[in-house]
């Protein structure tokens, strides 16, 4: 990795300011001076800011992402990210290009990346509404089924060093962070039996980008432009990113299918084209139903947390209140499959 | 003159003794509309995003403390109705496959739980 070209692992004292980065960038790019640095969202791991770093010829636009202190590191750190990144890019997904990450120094260690800033707009609302993305919105089941088949047929030999759980059983894995939380949800269970009964073959395993959806999709007015948020990037059975982004949570109020903008038998025509993989509708709705229960154990985790006084964030007490319409969906869709 | 206050006469009869009105109910309707209608429409970007977030958690807590007698013993009629004491029983029941020969009346009852909840979560999910 530290091999690579314009790839620079940096160690640093633990200060994340414009101070330190003007520093840094002046090792890396030769820069001279940083301005507009903005705080960008919060996600609840990390923090985003965006800034311009200035050479003698040119502004560069870039991101900052630096973990945030004190929170659990499941969901990986910046600095894993950031190799994940350099291999999709090398593999043809479309992804920023990383500039640089690393580590700070001493205990309560925060890594952290930097990458080039790309055009386009994440909000799924305004990408599922607005005319401006009429465009985009027609090539968009094509372009993500292409990055998802890219995704997917890269080879795991290349992630040697990057600690990817290999998750070959995806419904204990759920069980038991479901039954970690010790908040019992008869409806999960119902699910989970149902699940279990009507599992499809497990595909091989392959790379999977797990949180594939819009909102962690950068879309410009042609189509896809980047892939973001690889925090829980893994191994596992490749068909799980396509259920993933048909959980109607992702459709975001739209009645489509297909993160809100399409059908099943259109994204599976266009991953079948650009994986060689086929894929039947009852393996993708078996996926769309194991995600609709895995958002809803995700909601009753983030409702779990606030309670217990890890977040005050009133966002995630928000989504804790969510369970309900997984419930409501997990039934709705099982109650269809009883009565066929 | 007479001496009968007439003040509440054609409201709602009090229910907050020995506490003075507006009810707990009321006075989170009146900071929900407070929010919706006079600090959402001057505001924008993240700020008006989280001001939605805050009015609709105040939606939710007033729809639950208007439902939530009626909607405990119905539940409670429910879970009867299936031969579980409470809502751990039940999922200790499913995982043990006892309603497996009558999953689609645990569907349809699991359906009349959650459609209580999410009268209160959230209305407008329901299709």
């Amino acid at each position: 990795m530290e091999n690579q070209p314009g790839f620079l692992a940096m160690n640093n004292n633990a200060v994340f300011g414009a101070n330190w980065l003007a520093l840094r960038l002046k090792e890396i790019l030769g820069t001279t001076e940083v301005s507009n640095l903005i705080r960008l969202s919060g996600g609840a791991n990390r923090e985003t800011w965006s800034f311009e770093a200035h050479t003698k010829e040119k502004q560069h636009s870039l991101i900052m992402q630096i973990d945030r202190d004190g929170m659990d590191r499941l969901n990986g750190t910046c600095e894993r990210e950031s190799r994940i990144l350099h291999i999709a890019k090398l593999n043809g997904v479309p992804v920023p290009t990383v500039i640089a990450s690393g580590f700070s120094e001493g205990s309560g260690s925060r890594s952290f990346s930097i990458t080039e800033k790309m055009q386009g707009e994440t909000i799924a609302r305004k990408i599922l509404r607005d005319s401006q993305w009429k465009n985009a919105r027609e090539n968009l089941i094509h372009d993500m089924a292409k990055a998802l088949a890219a995704i997917h047929r890269i080879d795991r030999s290349q992630f040697e060093g990057i600690e990817l759980s290999d998750v070959r059983d995806p419904l204990s894995s759920l069980e038991s962070i479901y039954e970690a939380l010790n908040d019992p949800h008869p409806t999960f269970d119902f699910a989970f039996r149902w699940l279990q009964a009507n599992q499809p073959k497990i595909s091989e395993s392959t790379f999977v980008h797990g949180d594939f959806r819009l909102g962690n999709l950068l879309i410009d007015t042609s189509g896809l432009n980047a892939v973001l948020d690889w925090e829980i990037a893994q191994f596992g059975d490749p068909i799980q990113d396509l259920g993933w982004m048909c959980v109607r949570a992702w459709r975001f109020g739209s009645d489509q299918r297909v993160a809100g903008i399409g059908s099943y038998d259109q994204l599976i025509e266009s991953y079948v084209q650009e994986s060689g993989q086929d894929v039947s509708t009852a393996t993708l709705l078996w996926w769309e139903i194991f995600g609709t229960l895995r958002w809803g154990i995700i909601c009753l985790q983030m409702g779990g947390d606030f309670r217990k006084g890890r977040t005050n964030s009133l966002e995630i007490a928000a989504i804790g209140r969510r369970v309900a319409e997984n419930e409501y969906d997990l039934l709705q869709a099982i109650g269809e499959k009883l009565n066929e | 003159m007479s001496n009968v206050d007439m003040s509440d006469w054609g409201l709602p009869s009090r229910t907050n003794y020995p506490y003075d009105a507006p009810s707990a109910t009321e006075l989170i309707q009146a900071v929900e509309e407070c929010i919706t209608e006079e600090i959402m429409p001057s505001s924008d970007g993240s700020t008006k995003w989280k001001l939605r977030i805050a009015a609709n958690a105040l939606k939710i807590a007033i729809r639950e403390i208007e439902g939530g007698n009626s909607h405990r013993d119905t539940l409670q009629t429910i879970l009867t109705d299936i031969e579980a004491i409470d809502m751990h029983d039940l999922s200790e029941k499913i995982k043990a496959g006892d309603y497996d020969d009558r999953f689609e009346m645990l569907q349809e009852k699991l359906l009349s739980i959650v459609t209580m909840k999410l009268a209160v979560a959230n209305p407008e999910h329901f299709q």
